[in-house]
């Protein structure tokens, strides 16, 4: 191993000659630089070569020849490497980024970059307290001569506040260290913390002011606002150095004292890391200036991994290497994420120091620029693959272990709306893309897209150490990938690729899908080929479609063949990802998809602590004993999927913005990936759910709710997609009040219910996406009449809303009949009476939606439209021909349904040839069938026979009666269409559940506003901050 | 513990030391002329390193310099402990170093137009 | 008044929390085990009259490496902040001629401060003092030489080379020291010689010399740097 003090030596006598090479000129002086800080890195490389494959866990340095306690120690082990090697990474991306500025500056700002670097390296290696102190000086009065370096006003009025919280820290150090000298007789860390003085009274408080100044270098909430002002204000780069690098040393600072620490102190310590991480992210939803609220991310996120490390010993949650595994990919996600992010910042433009001002002067992103930034965003908000993803479950796993239920609230609530005020800046950059003039990749985009790179990587490694090593897991990022490289060529290309990766996946996945598994693929599989089939119908490569299309296709397929709880979490959160950014790719989508993925993840974090606390987990025998209230957290992860009444809200817009052909993706095919996890966790633990039968009634009325509210939303909708979303929304309640049912005829239902959903909600979204392709709207009241030019989607729809509606002969009827059997059946009669009522509602949006559209009136200006492009009449010719073989012959459908079932309860339904029996009554489907279309073709019959010399009437044949009215559209019969109606029952559709989100958010809000008023922008007051923050911290210890 | 007891028990460079730093503490925490939170600072960082130095303090015996007063055999039973003394040079460069970048800044910001009070650098807020 | 009352409560607060080391700690006795170490092994091993220096210099001479690269480093940004460039020409102002008595005293006292800086850090080893309270007197004479004569310049090409130089010197010894001796900064490549002489304590001596050079260097373009008139 490379002695590390040579690379001192080496970095101080070039930073000592960098003036004088700086007379051979610029480049000579900024290339020494950077080779030194480039010799760091590789001398990282070399101890990690070195360390891993099972070398010397450590190795110690003395200087001068002496050894401890005499001399200073250095000392290398994993940690340090690592972090040697993130603070030389960050610096040279950094500098990278700098160059400019540096080149024009005086060379003090080379030195000082030079020097910072040095010194975080130093205290990362130095194993002396009072050397630690030295360095940590080093770094900071660098830093303070790099925030100067480029002469910005506002980057000066930070630096000095800056200063003056570093002045106070530095006095608490030196006090520190002074008295653990006097009371542990020792500098030497190591000795120290063998040293029994250092545990007496005072030499606990000694070690409490170490403690406090280190607490204070890593900006703790309240006492940060110095260190938000600086990260606002200075050069990216160097936001992007103190961000990612200086914290990564100081975390290890903290990480090499903590044995010197007692248990109160550690707690102190964790408790004012989550107090960080949950307050800054309060605040930070209120920040429009991206780089502040960057810095509220970044101080959040370094208060999260000091908890987790102080957590890590206080409950014993694991060994070293689970705070290296936690720990460790919390930092390296936060420093990736945000170094890249940082270094983006400058790609964005200027942004004013005045908060609101700098909207207009950002600059939107190439496209590749937009990835990037999307990768770094998601990385840093712990979606998969990235190394936050896997940390963030090991940690909720590890603290669902020990039983503590509110720190894994805490954590996972601001985790929440860190995501929310993330990815709300994401869509913002997503949405300001044009489509006209790109650029080509914006200058300076290589080092933000080596952190995206790394992030990646990391991400796969530590994903595959977590053993998640499953090929199909990690197939939609394959996928998302490689359809990435050929985003430019033409759609039908893509479209093709993309249905042979859904059919290579199929095959592969084949011997791993039980019946109903099998079942689910063909909705999810199967609908996510068609539905990339039909993304041909718009002309043109539809950039970034068909990859996340493809994810989100085999991400439901990974949920199918998932075999462990994590790798189940892994493939459910690689849905909502790639759902995520599908439907921000719709023209209006940013908004939209922000709450689609806050619902999201909200549930998915209902999920995973579910996950967590039960032992055992998706193996799901449940271990004797389990408690069965964790299956109460994943129903309701479930039901946010789903889109329940009451945290429905992110439902209508993702499905109404999203492009036409996505919306019915994620209508007909994701949203039964909710159903499928639904069935399995009930399967698995409907035993051990706490008071089973009253949790099921009330399953049951909330899917019930949901079906009436969602009927009776949609019926008032002038926006054919709006009507649609919350028709699905109203479909997916039955599914969940059959569930609830529990027996077999329920879940018969359930299946059947889910399959019909799959088969017409498709055929409608499809006929509809032709329509609005055509005629180039979404009001209802601006089409009419098209069945005329329109014949076959005008069939599809007719034919769906048949099957959806539940009248014979489609095998709608045989959905409802099975449905209100099982109710009744079950002795749920007040349930069967809603239902029916809410069907009944269903008819009227129904009605509207073939009468509007496709009869009444033709639009003159719509009369020359043509029918449906191929890639949509296709599918919907082949739904036909599903719906009406299945409709004829039920069993075809049921049999498999059935046979599902059959493993799980005993029969209550069975077939006696082509009749459904059941206690209450009999279904025949081929029959029906045969009775309609007879008693259909008699009514067409005489109608045809007793029709004489039909009239047609001019379509203009009606006059104003010499008015001109105001608004002309509202003269249209469709506009309102249902306005008695609404007059009757309006009460019902106001949207309560709306309001409680948006107060709830408001609340939120306002407590971050509330606590943003601390940071008055005084830098007195923020070294009052300090000095209380430290005071109050001395007395906690003190009581604890 | 008696009142005498407890005043007998103090270390009086430390107390004063101590004493400093709250002053200089006061200082830096209630004066708003950017200068005098400068000089406040090294009011501070004086008082930290006369309390460095308390810790170091041993009564009656010299200062660890090998000279007539103790020869290198009874150097350990008559000098004071040079460990203190070694850390506050270092203390006491590194504070200078910072009072220099600190009042730097404040020329910086006065030159740039501003005045010289801390109240008028908030923009940044919030 | 809130403000007051925050800014009191404070104060007390963090006085009550040096209670019990400033107050109760009392004094020591006996020096404890690692300083009697250091007082019994650095005159035998490094010949060091001093022990402060000796444990400045080479147990902890890695400390005081990095306190030179904070000096340094604050003098470069402090340089670099405080250009003429950067300040305008507004700052500077009009000046003063200084007075006969201190030109005249400039004159007499500027050798003899900067003999007397060089002969602190010289004697760092024997004597209380060192490279850094050498440097410091040595900035005095520059300081006297700039209220003497206010328009005057340093040299500032010469300063930057003696800073480079004796800072580059520094390390060089301490490598020397790993590859001659037992470790980086290891004083004991040249003969340790007999305690009490100027030639004695290995390259103590020349180390506090390079560092003296470069603190006076450093202290004197800190000087310059903030009357404002700095290229």
């Amino acid at each position: 191993m490379v002695n590390p003090l040579y690379l001192f030596a080496c970095s101080l006598a070039a930073a000592f000659l960098l003036p004088l090479v700086d007379k051979l000129g610029r480049k000579a002086s900024l290339g020494l630089a950077y080779a030194t800080v480039a010799a760091w890195g590789a001398a990282a490389l070399s101890y990690l070569w070195a360390l891993f494959p099972g070398g010397s866990p450590t190795e110690s340095f003395g200087t001068a020849g002496f050894a401890a306690p005499l001399a200073i120690m250095l000392r290398v082990g994993p940690e340090e490497a690592a972090g040697l090697l993130a603070v030389s990474a960050v610096g040279l991306l950094s500098a990278g980024a700098m160059h400019r500025s540096l080149a024009k500056a005086p060379i003090g700002g080379a030195i000082a970059l030079l020097m910072a670097l040095m010194g975080m390296s130093g205290i990362i290696l130095t194993r002396d307290l009072f050397n630690l102190f030295v360095f940590m000086e080093i770094s900071s009065i660098a830093t303070y001569g790099l925030i100067a370096y480029d002469d910005r006003r506002a980057a000066l009025r930070a630096g000095f506040k800056y200063m003056m919280a570093g002045g106070i820290a530095s006095a608490l150090y030196l006090i520190g260290v002074i008295y653990a000298y006097r009371f542990g007789g020792q500098l030497n860390i190591d000795l120290a913390a063998r040293s029994p003085g250092l545990y007496g009274a005072a030499g606990t408080v000694a070690a409490f002011f170490l403690l406090a100044a280190l607490l204070i270098e890593l900006k703790p909430f309240p006492a940060n606002g110095w260190a938000i002002d600086v990260y606002q204000t200075v050069d990216p780069g160097l936001s992007a150095i103190l961000s990612g690098a200086s914290a990564t040393a100081l975390l290890l600072a903290l990480w090499k004292i903590m044995p010197i620490l007692g248990d109160a102190q550690l707690s102190v310590v964790a408790g004012s890391g989550l107090a960080t991480f949950a307050a800054s992210n309060l605040v930070g939803a209120r920040q429009s200036n991206a780089r502040r609220m960057l810095g509220y991310s970044s101080v959040a996120q370094v208060g999260l991994v000091a908890a987790v490390a102080a957590l890590t010993r206080l409950l014993s949650l694991g060994d070293d290497r689970f705070a290296y595994m936690v720990a460790g990919g919390l930092l390296l996600n936060h420093l990736l994420a945000k170094t890249g992010l940082f270094l983006l910042s400058r790609a964005l433009g200027e942004p004013g120091s005045q908060a609101g001002a700098q909207r207009r002067r950002e600059r939107a992103l190439s496209p590749i620029g937009t990835a990037i930034a999307g990768v770094l965003a998601v990385g840093l908000v712990g979606l998969p693959p990235f190394p936050g993803f896997w940390a963030k479950w090991s940690l909720i796993r590890a603290l669902a272990g020990a039983r503590q239920w509110w720190l894994i609230v805490v954590i996972l609530g601001a985790s929440l709306v860190e995501a929310f005020y993330v990815l709300r800046w994401f869509g913002r950059i997503a949405d300001m893309r044009g489509e006209d003039g790109y650029a080509g990749p914006e200058a300076g985009i290589a080092g933000p897209a080596l952190c995206a790179a790394a992030l990646a990587g990391f991400g796969i490694a530590s994903g595959l150490a977590l053993g998640v090593g499953d090929p199909l897991l990690w197939a939609p990022f394959a996928a998302l990938a490689a359809l990435l490289l050929v985003d430019r060529a033409p759609g039908w290309l893509k479209s093709l690729l993309s249905i042979a990766a859904v059919a290579a996946f199929g095959r592969l996945a084949f011997d791993r899908l039980d019946g109903l598994r099998l079942f689910f693929a063909v909705m999810l599989l199967g609908g996510g080929a068609m539905y990339s089939f039909a993304a041909m119908y718009k002309r043109g490569p539809r950039r970034g479609l068909h990859p996340l299309l493809s994810a989100a296709t085999l991400a439901l397929g990974a949920i199918l063949v998932a075999d462990s709880p994590l790798g189940f979490f892994f493939a459910w959160e690689t849905m909502t990802l790639a759902s995520y950014l599908l439907v921000l790719r719709g023209k209006k989508g940013e908004r939209a998809a922000l709450g689609y993925v806050v619902f999201g993840l909200g549930g998915a974090f209902l999920l995973m602590v579910g996950l967590a606390a039960i032992p055992g987990a998706w193996s799901f025998r449940p271990t004797g004993g389990a408690d069965g209230w964790p299956i109460l957290l994943i129903i309701g992860g479930l039901l946010v999927k789903l889109g329940a009444l009451g945290v429905h809200v992110w439902l209508p817009g993702a499905y109404a913005e999203s492009d036409d052909d996505v919306s019915g993706f994620l209508s007909s095919s994701l949203s039964k990936a909710g159903v499928f996890v639904m069935i399995v966790a009930l399967a698995a633990f409907g035993g051990v759910v706490p008071f089973q039968a009253l949790t099921l009634r009330a399953l049951g009325w909330i899917g019930l709710a949901t079906a009436l509210f969602g009927a009776l939303y949609a019926i008032y909708q002038e926006d054919v997609k709006k009507t649609l979303a919350w028709s699905s929304m109203g479909q997916i309640g039955y599914v969940i009040l059959a569930l609830a049912i529990n027996d077999q005829a329920g879940w018969t239902t359930a299946l059947y219910l889910a399959l019909n959903h799959f088969l017409y909600k498709s055929m409608l979204f499809l006929a509809i996406a032709g329509v609005i392709k055509r005629v180039g709207t979404r009001n209802m009241y601006e089409m009419g009449g098209l069945i005329k030019t329109m014949p076959f989607s005008f069939l599809s729809v007719l034919m769906a809303i048949i099957a959806l509606s539940g009248v014979p002969p489609l095998s709608g009827f045989g959905g409802k009949w099975l449905l209100y059997s099982s109710l009744l059946q079950k002795g749920w009669y007040l349930e069967a009476a809603v239902a029916f009522f809410a069907s009944a509602v269903a008819f009227l949006y129904l009605f509207r939606l073939i009468h509007t559209i496709f009869l009444g009136q033709p639009k003159p200006s719509q009369s020359t439209v043509r029918e449906a492009p191929l890639a949509l009449t296709i599918p919907q010719g082949f739904l036909m021909a599903v719906l009406l073989a299945a409709s004829a012959f039920p069993r075809l459908m049921l049999d498999p349904v059935m046979g599902v079932v059959g493993d799980v309860f005993d029969p209550i339904l069975r077939f006696e040839g082509s009749t459904l029996v059941s206690p209450l009554g009999y279904w025949d489907g081929t029959l029906s069938m045969i009775v309609t279309i007879v008693v259909f073709a008699l009514c067409f019959f005489w109608m045809l026979a007793n029709l004489h010399n039909p009239q047609p009437v001019k379509q203009f044949n009606i006059v104003y009666a010499a008015e001109r009215p105001f608004k002309p559209w509202t003269t249209h019969y469709a506009w309102s269409f249902y306005a008695p109606y609404e007059k009757a029952l309006g009460f019902l559709t106001r949207r309560r559940g709306e309001r409680f989100w948006e107060a709830f958010g408001t609340g939120v809000d306002s407590v971050g506003g509330a606590i943003r008023r601390v940071y008055t922008g005084n830098g007195q007051t923020y070294a009052l901050h300090v000095v209380l923050y430290v005071v109050a911290l001395y007395l906690l210890t003190g009581a604890l | 513990m008696s009142v005498m007891a407890f005043i007998a028990g103090i270390n009086p460079v430390a107390a004063s030391g101590a004493v400093l730093v709250l002053v200089g503490l006061w200082g830096v925490l209630s004066r708003p002329n950017l200068f005098k939170i400068a000089v406040a600072f090294s009011v501070m960082e004086t008082g930290v390193n006369l309390v460095i130095l308390s810790v170091g303090y041993i009564r009656g015996r010299t200062a660890p310099i090998l000279d007539s007063a103790a020869d290198a055999r009874s150097a350990s039973a008559r000098m004071t402990d040079p460990v203190p003394q070694a850390l506050v040079l270092t203390a006491i460069v590194i504070g200078l170093a910072v009072t220099a970048l600190m009042l730097s800044y404040a020329v910086r910001l006065r030159t740039g137009g501003g005045d010289s009070s801390i109240e008028s650098y908030g923009e940044e807020k919030w | 008044m809130m403000r007051k009352v925050m800014v009191t409560l404070a104060i007390i607060g963090f006085a009550f929390a040096l209670l019990p080391l400033a107050f109760r700690a009392g004094v020591q006795a006996e020096p404890g085990a690692l300083a009697t170490e250091y007082l019994e092994t650095a005159p035998r091993e490094l010949g060091a009259a001093n022990v402060v220096t000796a444990i400045v210099v080479s147990y902890r001479g890695f400390d005081t490496l990095g306190e030179v690269a904070v000096l340094f480093v604050a003098t470069a940004g402090v340089g670099a902040m405080l250009t003429r460039k950067r300040l305008g020409p507004a700052a500077v102002g009009r000046r003063k001629p200084a007075t006969e008595v201190l030109r005249t005293a400039t004159g007499l006292l500027t050798g003899l401060i900067v003999m007397f800086g060089a002969y602190i850090f010289m004697h760092g080893h024997l004597t209380p003092g060192g490279g850094f309270q050498g440097g410091v007197v040595i900035a005095t004479a520059v300081l006297l030489n700039v209220l003497a004569a206010p328009e005057s310049h340093l040299a500032h090409g010469v300063m930057t080379a003696v800073e480079a130089l004796s800072g580059a010197a520094y390390v060089a010894i301490g490598l020397l020291g790993a590859f001659l001796a037992w470790g980086f900064l290891d004083p004991r490549v040249m003969p340790t010689g007999s305690i009490g002489s100027l030639v004695s304590a290995g390259t103590i001596p020349l180390i506090y010399s390079a560092i003296g050079l470069k603190v006076g260097a450093e202290l004197s373009g800190i000087i310059e740097a903030l009357k404002g008139d700095r290229p």
